[in-house]
């Protein structure tokens, strides 16, 4: 499970880059959920991450990013094995 | 100065403090150049946009890889700049044939910049090392189809329209195919490359209208392997890594500012800890830090910089919180100093607010506060600037004085896409002007100094060694301009072309020296026998000085000799020409109904001159010269 804040600026983030109220937000949002979040989008989510986070994202990873909730699991991940 | 945060901008925003919502968008944007932040800037740019004068431009980006993610980037910093851009992007890799079928896409979006971003391994493949073992013979061949192709493709762009024209150059590759021998033979990729560009260097510098984007330079600047993600370019076509994108979107906006008049003219400068290290009030003349060995060294570096900028035209001046006999003792007397208190067109050096002493610098300097650019170390004077004046540039600085030079350097708003001479030459003038100040206050009466000017005004039509220049004032000129018309090189190469019309400059001397071109008139010739004034503008150099008087009385004298019956002029209001609004009623022009559908604009009014009447004079006290304009 992926901690609390690491999830909020996931959100935030996802809020950001494809226009949508954040209280419309959930982990479980999705590519299926939110049509801004097509191939387009998810290089733009990558890029963001990458720059945000610091992490290259190979394309393994990017396989992985099909939630917010499974963007933040994968983000606290890379967090962790920093630590 | 608190860290700048999103919820923080949109609290200013619900709370009407819509200035400082865009000063702290500034610092966020600059200090973290993220997709995220991009996005963010633009859905809350259009809330603040009443504070700045906004402009626009379509721009087409005709490519060959992936350059999506750059887009955000780009209409971010352009809209932090003041400019609104609407972009379209070609097809995946069609930059050919959207360039050479421009009737197409082009047209129809009616762009007014087009982008041409097609990189090395896409143009020209055999100079690229993953194309595999490539004979001389056939990487030579390539090379120059693909630069006739690029060639033809330019040209067929600016034959279908008006629009600017960007093209990236090509870049070397990151690992030469041949190793280190590559530097040794004149048939290698690099050698190959670096014609390609010195050839498209050529071919923008004898077409109007086309510049080269050194993408070479720029992505060696930041280093060719953290420019390059090739996971990125396998997955997606996507060269770039994440944090160059914002980098190459700031490139794009150094012409962006440029085409769309956007740049600033004045640069203001602080002085203790800026253009030297320490406090002169405090540290002395012995204390302050300002030579050739760290850390005075930095503050040289500033200098240097400030003075590049001069010759390019930019106007300096200071605003300084100091004694004023200290500051200037310093900037006069200290052995490191490069510049002059010569060298400054305005002095602001006392303890009032820096916004304030702003203000009064682009009144004294007569350019809008939006022309004006702010250095200053410290970050609470930075702030405080941005927030009482949105519409001045204010350069962002690091907190180390080494990376002072190289941010002011860098900052967009000082980029010109030509140099006249007339621009190299500006800070004499407008040191001239500091001392034709001096003596008007001096003059007992207006006419006095008029008459101690001793002004020759000469009138002539423009040529192609002073199209540059006119051109740039049509596009400049802001406040005595009677319909703000802005024109191109190619287009008033066209109007000279016409032959019912006159593109007429002025060139005024005075006692001081020599001001260069400082005024436009357009006459266009009509089959009424009325003649048009398309255009009267001058430079805010000139201004107050009758020099206006002189042209109106010398063009309605030319327009007779021509045989026109009667000179007929527009006035177009915009937000700035009030100087230029009681110009025709000044010169006995009157107002005349006109059919409204050939109005140029809602609240322009029409003026005539009727050549049967007595003409007036130019002033007692100008010398007009006409070359080649004489009743022929």
């Amino acid at each position: 499970m992926s901690s609390p804040e690491t999830l909020e600026r996931i959100r935030g983030i996802v809020s950001t880059l494809f226009s949508i109220g954040i209280d419309k937000i959930t982990p479980s949002s999705s590519p299926r959920t939110i049509s801004a979040w097509d191939s387009m989008g998810q290089l733009t989510l990558v890029l963001e991450l990458e720059q945000e986070f610091g992490l290259r994202i190979t394309p393994d990873l990017a396989e992985r990013m099909v939630s917010v909730g499974a963007v933040a699991d994968m983000i606290d991940e890379y967090i962790d094995s920093r630590k | 100065v608190q860290e700048t945060t999103k919820p923080a901008i949109d609290d200013a925003i619900s709370g009407g403090r819509a200035a400082e919502a865009l000063a702290d968008m500034r610092l966020l944007y600059s200090q973290s150049p993220t997709l995220a932040n991009a996005q963010f800037v633009l859905s809350r740019l259009p809330r603040v946009s009443k504070l700045t004068r906004r402009v626009s431009a379509r721009v087409a980006f005709l490519r060959s890889f992936t350059i999506e993610p750059v887009i955000p980037h780009l209409r971010a910093s352009a809209g932090l700049h003041g400019v609104d851009l609407e972009i379209k992007v070609g097809d995946f890799n069609t930059y050919v044939r959207d360039m050479l079928s421009p009737a197409s896409f082009l047209t129809e979006f009616e762009s007014e910049i087009v982008v041409v971003a097609a990189q090395t391994r896409d143009v020209i493949p055999e100079l690229w090392p993953e194309s595999g073992s490539i004979r001389d013979a056939e990487m030579d061949r390539a090379a120059e189809e693909r630069f006739e192709q690029l060639r033809a493709g330019i040209l067929e762009v600016r034959a279908h329209g008006s629009a600017a024209v960007i093209v990236h150059n090509l870049e070397m590759p990151d690992r030469p195919a041949a190793g280190i021998l590559d530097a040794q033979s004149p048939q290698g990729e690099s050698a190959l490359i670096r014609r390609f560009n010195e050839r498209l260097a050529a071919l923008a510098a004898e077409t109007r209208g086309v510049y080269v984007l050194d993408y070479d330079a720029l992505v060696a600047r930041h280093g060719r392997l953290r420019w390059h993600d090739e996971q990125k370019w396998l997955t997606a076509r996507m060269p770039i890594a994440a944090d160059c994108l914002p980098v190459l979107a700031e490139e794009y906006v150094r012409f962006v500012l440029p085409l769309t008049g956007k740049t600033c003219k004045a640069l203001v400068c602080d002085l203790d800890n800026t253009l030297w290290g320490g406090v002169i009030g405090e540290d002395g003349m012995a204390g302050i830090r300002l030579d050739s060995e760290f850390p005075g060294a930095a503050f040289r570096a500033v200098q240097r910089a400030v003075i590049d900028l001069r010759d390019r035209g930019i106007i300096l001046a200071v605003a300084s919180k100091n004694n004023e006999a200290d500051a200037l003792a310093a900037i006069d007397g200290h052995p490191g100093m490069l510049l002059k208190s010569a060298d400054f067109a305005a002095l602001r050096i006392n303890w009032n607010d820096k916004a304030r002493n702003l203000t009064e610098i682009a009144e004294e300097l007569n350019i809008g506060i939006d022309s004006i650019a702010f250095l200053d170390d410290n970050p609470v004077e930075r702030r405080r600037v941005r927030v009482a004046i949105p519409e001045a540039c204010v350069i962002e600085l690091p907190p180390d004085p080494i990376g002072y030079a190289a941010a002011l350097r860098s900052c967009p708003a000082f980029e010109r896409l030509t140099l006249t001479k007339d621009d190299k030459e500006r800070g004499r003038y407008y040191a001239g002007q500091r001392r034709r100040g001096e003596l008007a206050r001096a003059a007992a009466s207006l006419e006095d100094f008029y008459r101690s000017l001793e002004q020759v005004v000469e009138i002539a039509r423009v040529t192609t060694e002073t199209l540059a220049r006119a051109a740039q004032l049509t596009q400049k000129t802001n406040q005595f301009n009677l319909t703000t018309r802005r024109y191109s090189e190619q287009e008033l190469a066209g109007l000279m072309a016409e032959s019912s019309c006159d593109v007429l400059c002025a060139r005024v001397r005075d006692r001081y020296g020599d001001n260069g071109i400082v005024a436009i008139a357009i006459l266009r010739m009509g089959s009424d026998r009325a003649c048009e004034i398309d255009t009267f503008l001058m430079s805010c150099r000139v201004i107050g000085r009758t020099v206006e008087s002189a042209l109106i009385a010398s063009i309605l004298d030319y327009a007779r000799a021509k045989g026109a019956a009667g000179v007929r002029g527009w006035f177009c209001p915009t937000a700035k020409n009030a100087p230029a609004k009681s110009f025709y009623a000044d010169h006995c022009f009157v107002v005349c109904e006109c059919e409204p559908e050939v109005k140029p604009a809602e609240n322009a009014v029409c003026w005539r001159f009727d050549l049967a009447r007595e003409l007036p004079r130019a002033p007692e006290w100008i010398t007009l010269e006409r070359s080649g304009l004489g009743p022929d």
